[in-house]
């Protein structure tokens, strides 16, 4: 019996090699089928994504809080010198933000007092009944913008794919296309959700593209996310870039730009609203313009996912940038 | 430490026996883990070793036998997931790996560790190089290299560390007195 099986081992074993070496080719042909399809379906593979992100979520916040902890830990050890000069420069800050508030709470009073007179404007019909849909479907009033704190969990921002994922998902009523922002300006967009998770694509990825307002030239234009970085002199590191599409502007629209413009979102996608600070001009030549973006990508740590419902909420971002993430309605 | 465990394994009836075959499967997973969570190290992040990949690959070179095709398509598969990836990127990669590490074998089993961790660099610059080709394709423009080769580098570079600690688990596990206690075990 034994010897029949020792035979029958000696027989099969080179067809389990040749058949093993087949499986690796075999394998690798799924894996480029996969890539091709995903390729042309964005969302292939999105549901597999996300539960292995669900599963993993709480495992990878364990590990971003003891990377925290760790930083805050080597943010003590400093010299007196450096303490003093910041404590200096936080003095400086405060005295500066004081005064913003007390004009942002006039700005906040004067715009809730204009808006109980006027009806809330809306830039087209289309985006009125979309509104009004959105708002029955939710139970909200109209106009009330839903804002929930999330913590980067994952930091994928420089990979291939730049994104990050956070820590809340489809149980906290995040839904894809949502703006994720945080006290510095836009961050991305929810790309993905999971039950627990989300992932956000990043507005330096070259799959964002975004339409903005250049303000101080007054143009509209879009800005599309590139894998590029360039040198930048004020922080002296290199610093990713955003583009200016060319192919919506004029050679003439160049020409007004100016380093240093401030560059924000105009809402005219529906999917952001308008008036988010995305970053600023930080070189122009007469082939392209690029936009440095104002929030620090490195130091990505705790976000805001905003469900806007189409109505202008500048006063309420505003006011998050302001006061640290408080909102108008008081919710976090 | 490996008494309890011995112990305790006779107790269930040589579950954890058999169970220890995902224990290199369970190492990858959290390294991947620590590799993916938010570390805050930025751009930093060129320069951190690819821990999980490296731990893959000392169980292929030296390990097959816990490493056959379907583990690494699966591996590849997880890493593609938890990272966001197109899907298909580092099955790739792993696959590409595996084919290199199986058709080596013969060679490298012969060599001394410096033979094999220069082996290992090879199939590090591979992984690596595979995945830029290949995310060049699909995204139809040539990506930036310089961040794949710095990690290649680094993860070279901290291959023996990452050898040597999967090393000691391997004696730990599968070591001569756990070839015994399995002697032991079978005859009980």
């Amino acid at each position: 019996m034994a010897r029949r099986r020792r035979n029958i081992t000696v027989a099969v074993s080179p067809l389990m090699a040749w058949l093993q070496r087949f499986a690796v080719f075999l394998l690798i042909l799924i894996a480029v089928g996969m890539l091709v399809w995903n390729r042309m379906d964005a969302r292939f593979g999105s549901n597999a994504r996300m539960l292995v992100a669900d599963m993993m979520s709480p495992f990878l916040g364990l590990f971003s809080q003891s990377s925290a902890s760790m930083s805050q830990v080597t943010e003590r050890f400093k010299t007196y010198e450096e303490l003093a000069s910041e404590n200096q420069q936080l003095r400086a800050d405060v005295r500066i933000l004081d005064a913003k508030a007390q004009t942002v709470d006039q700005l906040i009073a004067e715009n809730n007092r204009l808006r109980r007179i006027l009806p809330i404007r809306y830039r087209t019909a289309a985006d009125e009944q979309w509104n009004w849909a959105r708002a029955l479907e939710s139970g909200r009033e109209v106009g009330e913008t839903k804002r929930m704190m999330a913590f980067v969990v994952a930091d994928h921002s420089r990979r291939y794919v730049r994104s990050v994922l956070i820590n809340v998902g489809r149980d906290e009523s995040v839904r894809q296309g949502l703006a994720v922002v945080n006290d510095e300006g836009l961050v991305g967009r929810v790309r993905e959700v999971g039950a627990s998770s989300a992932r956000v694509l990043l507005i330096t990825d070259p799959n964002s593209q975004i339409p903005v307002i250049i303000e101080r030239a007054g143009l509209n234009a879009f800005v599309r996310g590139t894998r590029e970085s360039a040198f930048d002199p004020d922080t002296r590191r290199p610093q990713d870039f955003l583009r200016v599409e060319q192919a919506f502007l004029l050679p003439e629209d160049l020409k007004t730009i100016e380093v240093g413009d401030r560059v924000i979102t105009s809402g005219a996608d529906g999917v952001f609203p308008s008036g988010l600070l995305i970053g600023f001009v930080s070189h122009v030549t007469d082939a392209e313009a690029q936009v440095r973006p104002s929030v620090d990508f490195d130091q990505l740590s705790d976000v805001l996912v905003v469900d806007y419902p189409g109505v202008d909420i500048n006063a309420d971002l505003i006011a998050v940038g302001a006061v640290g993430f408080q909102t108008s309605s008081g919710e976090n | 430490m490996r008494t309890i465990l011995f112990l305790l394994d006779f107790l269930i009836g040589g579950v954890l026996r058999r169970v220890r075959a995902l224990v290199p499967l369970a190492l990858f997973i959290v390294l991947l883990g620590f590799d993916a969570s938010a570390l805050g190290l930025g751009r930093g992040i060129a320069f951190l070793p690819d821990f999980a990949f490296a731990t893959i690959l000392f169980w292929l070179m030296r390990h097959p036998a816990l490493m056959p095709v379907p583990v690494v398509f699966v591996v590849g598969l997880w890493t593609d997931a938890l990272l966001g990836a197109p899907m298909g990127l580092s099955i790739i990669a792993y696959l590409t790996v595996f084919y290199i590490a199986s058709s080596l074998r013969p060679e490298t089993s012969t060599l001394g560790f410096m033979g094999q961790w220069g082996v290992a660099t090879l199939m590090i610059l591979a992984f690596f190089a595979c995945q830029w080709a290949f995310y060049s394709a699909f995204v139809l423009e040539l990506a930036p290299p310089l961040q794949s080769l710095t990690r290649a580098g680094a993860t070279a570079l901290t291959f023996p560390l990452v050898y040597g600690l999967n090393h000691l688990v391997y004696a730990f596990l599968w070591g001569r007195s756990a070839q015994f206690e399995d002697l032991v075990y079978d005859r009980a």
